[in-house]
């Protein structure tokens, strides 16, 4: 601990006086200006009992110390409407200092020049620390060179199961390939008549979210190096062979293999489907975590995350959700100091230890909330692709979830749901 | 206003005095019509037609919000009508319909009707019948899902004492509308049911007594005397439930959001998708648009069957 | 028919029972009914009682082992109960007089008076009823930002944020509704004119006919009118979260949002919290209920 603070007061003296060294030589180069006296208004999304206890006990009164006189008003809301508030408030053109978005957010704020820009403001504020964040998170917020947002929070889906129920079933190490996997879900399913006491893998929830089947079918894809849309975003990348390795395998585990039920078994409330041993495996975030130590600690020794499966490649998903400054914000640079508050390292210590989060910071890794199970989950972060930037990746989604559908459930063929699929998404692209 | 001008004209030729002549002004049908629609009809325009033209016009245009809308012409309805999932909504808000409006009206009558008996323990029953209602739709659509829930739900609790295997109520494609008809009668019948006993009371009670007298039975009576003379309550009922059902968008939002196999993927449901979700705004307009023009053409074909006796 | 000639053929407990019959049935069919209409709300006050651990367990318990009211005031503490209620009643008062008050003139014009463009205008108004409410959002939106003097603005409605974060701005929408002019105007049709007439022949005039006859008269869709307007306001989720920004003025729906957050959601305070929010609500239903059942316009026609 106490090494880690004697780093930080380095690097802040070696950041102050380099700044320092940069105003002097390049005059009028932005950085956050004094934010004494300024009332800042803030939306967080990320709302959750603990988060918010983080934030008015600790984070703002800290940043309120650091800035005299200023105040922070926070609009928490949860994600179902969160959209439609945001929509509003640009559209009439009030709206918060800073704002939290999802994972596909960047590219579309940057579209409707909706962010302002941070470049010039992270160049400046070597302090800071920009290279701290991992590529993979730098290009997921950079959109064609202009970085407009800074992620606090990484969503990293890895493997998680159950070491008791594998081991009953004879398997002692956690699977690592395809094979093993099949191998691993066909030995632990159980089987109630016509449906499941226990899904060998849980490949999707019953309730009816659009987005119960297309992310974790997005993780296959990425298994099976396939991608979503072609390097350039022109067009859809599904009707290629790995796409559809990944939707076979898929289908066979529903159909064929009979290791998951398709629209599968349903929560029961906050317990998730593995914690409540109705499944053996499944895609998930450390959330899992923190809901077994919750809802399930009896399970807390025996669900274990493990790296990421190797399919063709060894590949998982990413979900990154950022802070924007809004473009209008009354000055950019006294927001920044807001912004650069909020994701500095030791502040985003203290917020993804009160929610679990995956920290967006390397140098986390070692901060002392990071469990053995939650280093597992940062770990996977070699392994992790992000979103294509495209802006409206939110319509593209929809024909897949839609074909998707039709294939799980066997009414349509894999080759003929990708394909189309993939003219549907085409049809958009070109619209746009 | 300008029957007003008239009136004061033929008033002024009579060479009537002038406090009469400004009694008659203010007594004229037009100006009290003026006083009493000045503020509701202001207040009306700024609030909802203006935004319907606003609306009507977006729909020629392709508007993202942070440009300027560009001119397309027909491009939008075009889409509406081509396009499968788009022409799917509109073909699911009407089935929604026809399965939702004459069952849940007539439920709301007879329930009325029952219940406007001076019959021991009215209040409380109407009461009962009320309390769904009063929950917010987010509130209702919570306990609603738990009930349709395939393995811990009270729906399939109760078909498995009967020996029904379990549903997937709102995930299988040919049973999520109709739950989705289900929850929206289970809401609506108790405001259905107030305007009703309202409505009842306006029926003489003598007239149904005489009927009695000669002889008819209540089924009669229902039939032959209730119903016709609640004719404009039943168009009203008929009108706003099916407005109603055409705007329903909570319940979507909450239980099903289009899904399975877009079986519950209606208008309002697609609007709000095409505005907020892809903030195609001209799309989403170009489908309310339509939307509008339908319901105005059930309202008026409400209207032709219910038709009014103006001014009983 | 049938049944006044059976009944008047055999005599003893058969005949009783089947005098008894339709009344029997009537019962059967009530409760049963209102049995499928309570559930929900049944279970939504049992699980506001609930320990956790008994919210989701495989079998299904309506009454739970312990009465657990801890989630009454853990929903009470979380929230600023009082503090959503006074915002929530003050929007809704306003909401519920001015839509009753606006609804019934609006009502009466279309139904009683000759005017040019009477159907015109209603036809207009009652189209305007049948956009949803999400198209509108935008538009309504802007026009509360630029509401001239309010919120820092000027004149033009430029330089502040309108009526944006203000309980005014909750209210502005909600001030009149189609539904209410559509409502009344139905019941002043059923009216029996003879009433009126008679009055203006007395010397009555149209305004006094509106207030001395029809106001007085029309209880029942008061009672109607006032208490739609005052759920529609009461659990408005939508239009309060995109105007309101601050805790202080928010709504008690939006209230209701604090147990359903990302990492799930708090049955049981959530559900102890929305029983907190609909007691008013049935309150007010019974007691509008008298004026719902009893008016006065029967002894009228009988005249």
């Amino acid at each position: 601990m106490s090494n880690k603070l004697s780093r930080r007061d380095f690097l802040k003296i070696a950041a102050t006086s380099s700044t320092a060294a940069g105003i002097a030589l390049l005059g009028a180069q932005p950085i956050a200006a004094q934010a004494d006296g300024v009332e800042f208004s803030l939306a967080m999304v990320d709302w959750s009992d603990p988060v918010q206890t983080a934030f008015e006990e600790t984070i703002i009164p800290r940043f309120i110390e650091e800035n005299p006189g200023s105040s922070v008003t926070i609009n928490w809301t949860n994600w179902g409407r969160y959209n439609e508030e945001m929509t509003t408030a640009f559209a009439s053109g009030v709206t918060p200092d800073v704002f939290q978005g999802g994972a596909v957010w960047a590219p579309q704020m940057a579209r409707r020049n909706w962010a302002v820009p941070l470049n010039d403001f992270i160049n400046a504020d070597e302090e800071w620390d920009w290279d701290d964040f991992p590529a993979g998170l730098q290009a997921d917020v950079t959109i064609r060179g202009d970085i407009v947002a800074v992620p606090y929070r990484q969503d990293l889906r890895t493997l998680w199961y159950n070491k008791e129920m594998l081991a009953e079933a004879g398997i002692d190490e956690a699977p690592s390939t395809w094979e093993e996997f099949l191998a691993a879900a066909q030995a632990t399913t159980v089987r109630d008549g016509a449906g499941y006491a226990v899904e060998g893998y849980h490949f999707s929830d019953a309730s009816g979210n659009w987005q119960r089947d297309w992310q974790p079918f997005l993780m296959w894809v990425h298994m099976a190096d396939g991608q979503f849309l072609s390097d350039d975003l022109s067009t859809c990348a599904l009707d290629s062979e790995e796409a559809l390795t990944a939707l076979e395998w898929l289908v066979a585990l529903v159909h064929e293999h009979e290791v998951t039920s398709y629209p599968g078994l349903d929560p029961q409330g906050d317990l998730n489907v593995l914690a409540g041993r109705n499944a053996a495996m499944q895609l998930s975030s450390a959330d899992m975590e923190r809901v077994i130590n919750l809802y399930a600690p009896d399970e807390a020794e025996t669900i274990y995350p493990t790296l990421p499966l190797t399919g063709a490649v060894q590949a998982t998903h990413s979900w990154v959700n950022k802070f924007f400054i809004s473009s209008q914000t009354p000055d950019p640079a006294v927001s920044w100091g807001l912004l650069r508050f909020l994701t500095r390292q030791d502040i985003l210590e203290v917020y993804s230890a009160s929610n679990n989060n995956t920290p967006p910071r390397l140098s986390l890794l070692e901060a002392e909330y990071m469990s053995e199970k939650h280093k597992v989950v940062l770990e996977s972060a070699v392994y992790a692709r992000t979103f294509p930037q495209h802006h409206n990746l939110i319509a593209l989604f929809r024909p897949i979830a839609a074909e998707l559908e039709q294939a799980l459930s066997g009414n349509k063929a894999a080759a003929d749901a990708l394909a189309d699929a993939t003219s549907a998404i085409n049809e958009i692209l070109a619209d746009e | 206003m300008s029957l007003a001008v008239s009136e004061r004209v033929a008033i002024k030729a009579e060479g009537v005095d002038w406090r009469d002549r400004i009694y008659r002004f203010y007594n004229s049908q037009a100006f009290v019509a003026f006083l009493f629609l000045l503020i509701p009809v202001l207040l009306l325009a700024a609030l909802k037609i203006w935004p319907v033209f606003y609306n009507l016009y977006l729909s020629f245009t392709r508007y993202e919000l942070f440009e300027p809308p560009r001119f397309v012409g027909l491009k939008n309805y075009k889409y509406v009508f081509t396009n499968k999932t788009a022409f799917q909504s509109i073909i699911n808000t009407l089935l929604f319909t026809i399965e939702a409006v004459p069952i849940g009206t007539a439920l709301a009558l007879i329930i009325a009707k029952l219940l406007d008996q001076s019959i021991r323990g009215r209040v409380f029953l109407r009461t009962l019948y009320y309390l769904p209602v009063v929950s917010s739709v987010v509130v209702s659509a919570m306990i609603w899902r738990w009930i349709y829930s395939p393995q811990h739900g009270l729906l399939n609790f109760f078909l498995g004492l009967l020996g029904i295997p379990p549903q997937h109520w709102l995930n299988d494609p040919n049973l999520a509308l109709i739950s989705l008809v289900i929850v929206t009668i289970w809401g609506s019948i108790g405001s259905n049911m107030v305007i009703f006993l309202a409505g009842l009371q306006d029926i003489p009670r003598d007239v149904i007594e005489a009927a009695r007298v000669d002889g008819a039975s209540s089924l009669q009576n229902f039939l032959l005397i209730t119903v016709p003379l609640m004719r404009p309550v039943i168009l009203f009922v008929v009108v706003t439930f099916t407005i109603s059902i055409f705007r329903n968008f909570g319940l979507i939002f909450m239980l099903t959001q289009g899904g399975p196999f877009n079986r519950t993927n209606t208008m309002v449901w697609e609007v709000y998708q095409n505005v907020f979700g892809y903030l195609r705004l001209g799309r989403g307009a170009a489908l309310s648009v339509v939307m509008l023009i339908i319901v105005l053409i059930l309202t008026l074909i409400s209207f032709r069957v219910l038709r009014e006796r103006q001014g009983a | 028919m049938a049944n006044q000639s059976m009944r008047r053929r055999s005599q003893g407990s058969f005949a009783v029972w089947e005098a008894r019959l339709p009344l029997i049935l009537t019962y059967v069919f009530l409760i049963a009914g209102a049995f499928v209409m309570v559930m929900p709300f049944a279970w939504m006050v049992s699980t506001s009682v609930k320990p956790d651990r008994e919210i989701f367990g495989d079998t299904i318990r309506w009454i739970p082992t312990e009465l657990d009211l801890q989630n009454y005031t853990d929903a009470f503490e979380q929230t600023n109960m009082p503090r959503l209620f006074v915002n929530t009643v003050a929007v809704t008062a306003v909401a519920v007089a001015s839509q009753v008050l606006l609804g019934s003139m609006a009502g009466y014009a279309f139904a009683r008076l000759q005017f040019r463009g009477k159907m015109l205008i209603f036809f207009a108004l009652l189209t305007t009823m049948m956009v949803p409410f999400e198209v509108l959002i935008i538009p309504v939106f802007l026009l509360i930002r630029f509401f001239p003097l309010a919120g820092g603005n000027d004149l033009l409605g430029q330089g502040g944020t309108g009526l944006i974060n203000t309980l005014g701005g909750v209210m502005f929408p909600n001030f009149v509704s189609v539904f209410g002019v559509f409502l009344f105007r139905q019941f002043y049709l059923g009216f029996p004119k003879e009433i009126e007439e008679a009055a203006i022949v007395d010397g009555c005039s149209r305004i006094g006919v509106y207030w001395r006859i029809l106001v007085p008269n029309s209880k029942p869709v008061m009672g109607t009118m006032a208490l739609f307007a005052f759920l529609w306001s009461w659990n408005d989720f939508l239009w309060p979260l995109v105007v309101v920004k601050e805790d202080s003025l928010k709504t008690i729906q939006l209230g209701l949002s604090v147990f359903d957050q990302e990492q799930g959601t708090a049955w049981a305070e959530l559900m102890a919290a929305s029983v907190m929010a609909v007691v008013p609500v049935i309150i007010l239903y019974i007691f509008l209920q008298r004026f719902l059942v009893s008016g006065g316009l029967t002894s009228g026609l009988k005249g």
